[in-house]
């Protein structure tokens, strides 16, 4: 069994009278693709806010390379190596790729940037990604294909040596090869060590990439980290749409 | 997966063409006034032309930093008016020039830094705060003065707007100093990063961990800084604080400016340069509508006539972005089939 890097255990949230997660589990493991579903409305995204320090959670433990920790600021979160890269609101592109890269966090040198050292971190981080399909790391992002721009997202986050990386759907908008170029690089993510955590409603995109699916139905993980080579297609539909019952799997 | 439109204008990126451009419009521009009006090639009109054209650049300036940020300054013309009486003011109660300078510049900064923190963190849209900061700013000094003009008394004021530094009148090389440091700041540094991605997308912006607030506070108060030193070169220049200067066109003409400059007024986009060659364009076809003896009720018509072509370029740039003029007039013509890219 894989350790965990982080793992949440009995978090609830709740806007007013609406409990949206009702005292939810969750794991992710270095190395591994952990999937997270569930229907519209589920609350995966709340629950990845939670994560991210942007809307903290009113209950609940979340524990860090086996500490526990809080995560009540996007700077806590960030401190913990963790990165969520959001379906749309990830670039700005008027900015070019090296800028997008190290927004917030720019190399300084003399008060002014020093833009030869980031832009050598810039094309080394996409080379260790092996990404190619970027011409120039100045190329503006407003040029760049839907795929490019998920893939500078995702390079981005881990150009600071994430250890847990949050996708927010990460090709809901992306054609065929699209698709491929950036699951293959989801998986390279996590073959160097990233516990990378993807949210996804495309299940062929879940079982191809995925070591793990996490299910959650209504506010409530119906399953937990199951091991994706002990599940199918269609328990897993029936796990999202509420009308099957995950009970195997030893914890 | 391949680029699907490789740029081969790396380098270069989209601000060099927009620059040549617009500066090619001012040098079509001077050369029709020049050859209209005798009056408009002397050097004596090409001094007025600066100095006017000085005082609606450094709002342009400001009103830049302001629309980068995907926000709008309109107070900018009655702290002019501000900052002008209050610097007679000082010195009517025998302050010397250069604390009747502070007290502008001091004055053009706080009321920038109150702009700021209403529209951040009272979340006031700026274009609602600026609007209501207008009507308090401009009151103010109606109020002080009773709508009487106030005389400067202490001569060495005089040399802010009137001065020379080897024969370049001063308020011309206040500009250029000010327009350098400003270019420099968005070019090189992380403040200047922050305030495009801010005009690029607020989200991300936030989401990168971004100062947003401390950015915004900052843009706004240099806006009423640069529109204090236009106050004081505006009451050095005739000696006289004016309770109503700055209240006419310059507003008006700071942002046709930047608009006519390549600022974008959704945020983002626009460079210190373009502000400054769009600032320079609106003052030298008001100059010349003047030598022109154009009745001046044309002049805010014409003005308006030439920001409307460029928020009409803005608003379609990216489609108009990369093709041909002949093919961009063309694609006007068949509206409708919008493509965001
Ligand atoms: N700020 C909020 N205030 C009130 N209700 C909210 C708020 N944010 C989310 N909710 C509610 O919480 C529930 C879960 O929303 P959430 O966005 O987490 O779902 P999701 O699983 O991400 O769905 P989708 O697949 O559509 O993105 C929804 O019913 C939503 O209306
Ligand atoms: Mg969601």
């Amino acid at each position: 069994m894989d350790v965990p890097v982080i793992e949440l255990t009995g978090v609830r949230k709740s806007f007013g009278p609406v409990d949206v997660l009702k005292g939810v589990n969750l794991a992710a493991y270095a190395g591994k693709v952990t999937a997270l579903v569930g229907d519209n409305g589920a609350g995966k995204s709340t629950l990845i806010k939670g994560l991210a320090g942007v809307q903290p959670y009113d209950e609940g433990v979340v524990t860090f390379e086996g500490k526990p920790v809080t995560l009540h600021t996007p700077r806590e979160a960030a401190a913990l190596g963790i990165e969520v890269v959001y379906q749309d609101l990830a670039l700005c592109e008027n900015l070019d790729i090296v800028q997008n890269m190290f927004l917030g966090r720019e190399e300084i040198s003399n008060g002014t940037l020093n833009e030869g050292t980031m832009e050598r971190e810039a094309a080394e981080t996409l080379r260790s990604l092996s990404v190619r399909t970027v011409s120039s790391v100045r190329q503006k992002v407003s040029s760049l294909s839907g795929g490019q721009r998920q893939t500078v997202a995702i390079a981005r986050s881990v150009l600071k040596k994430a250890k847990v990386v949050i996708l927010d759907e990460p090709t809901a908008a992306l054609g065929v090869a699209q698709t491929e170029q950036v699951l293959a690089l989801v998986r390279r993510l996590a073959e160097s060590g990233v516990a990378v955590i993807l949210i996804s409603h495309n299940l062929v995109d879940v079982f191809e990439v995925a070591d793990y699916v996490s299910v959650l139905y209504l506010g409530q993980m119906v399953a937990a980290s199951v091991p994706i080579a002990e599940t199918n297609n269609e328990d897993v539909i029936g796990y999202i749409t509420g009308t099957k019952s995950y009970n195997g799997g030893q914890k | 997966m391949t680029v699907t439109s490789p740029a081969k204008s790396k380098m270069t990126g989209l601000r060099a063409p927009s620059e040549v451009g617009i500066f090619t419009v001012l040098i079509l521009v001077v050369v029709i006034l020049c050859i209209m009006s005798p009056s408009f090639r002397t050097f004596s009109n090409a001094l007025s032309l600066l100095l006017n054209g000085a005082v609606i650049a450094f709002l342009t300036l400001g009103q830049m930093l302001v629309l980068l940020t995907g926000g709008i300054d309109l107070s900018a013309g009655a702290t002019v008016a501000l900052t002008g009486v209050a610097a007679a003011m000082a010195m009517a109660y025998g302050a010397p020039w250069w604390v009747g300078v502070i007290v502008a510049l001091a004055l053009g900064l706080l009321v920038g830094a109150v702009n700021g923190f209403i529209i951040h963190y009272g979340r006031v849209p700026a274009f609602i705060a600026t609007f209501a900061m207008m009507g308090v700013a401009s009151a103010i000094p109606m109020v002080l003065t009773n709508a009487a003009s106030l005389t400067v008394v202490d001569g060495a004021f005089s040399v802010i707007g009137q001065g020379k530094i080897l024969s370049v009148p001063v308020p011309v090389v206040l500009l250029g100093v000010a327009a350098c440091i400003v270019a420099v700041a968005l070019a090189r540094t992380k403040f200047g990063v922050h305030v495009y991605a801010m005009g690029g997308s607020a989200p991300a912006a936030r989401l990168a961990g971004i100062n947003i607030g401390r950015n915004i506070v900052t843009v706004y108060a240099l806006s009423g800084f640069f529109a204090a030193i236009g106050g004081l070169i505006l009451t050095s220049r005739l000696m006289v604080g004016y309770p109503s200067a700055g209240l006419g066109n310059e507003l008006f003409y700071s942002i046709a400016g930047a608009v006519v400059g390549g600022v974008s007024l959704f945020g983002g986009v626009g460079t210190v340069g373009g502000a400054m060659i769009g600032a320079v364009l609106i003052a030298t076809v008001t100059n010349g509508l003047n030598v022109l003896n154009v009745n001046s009720y044309w002049q805010s018509f014409v003005i308006g006539i030439i920001i409307l072509a460029g928020v009409f370029y803005d608003t379609n740039r990216a489609r108009l972005r990369g093709i041909p003029l002949a093919k961009r007039l063309y694609a006007l013509t068949r509206r409708g089939s919008s493509s965001d890219a």
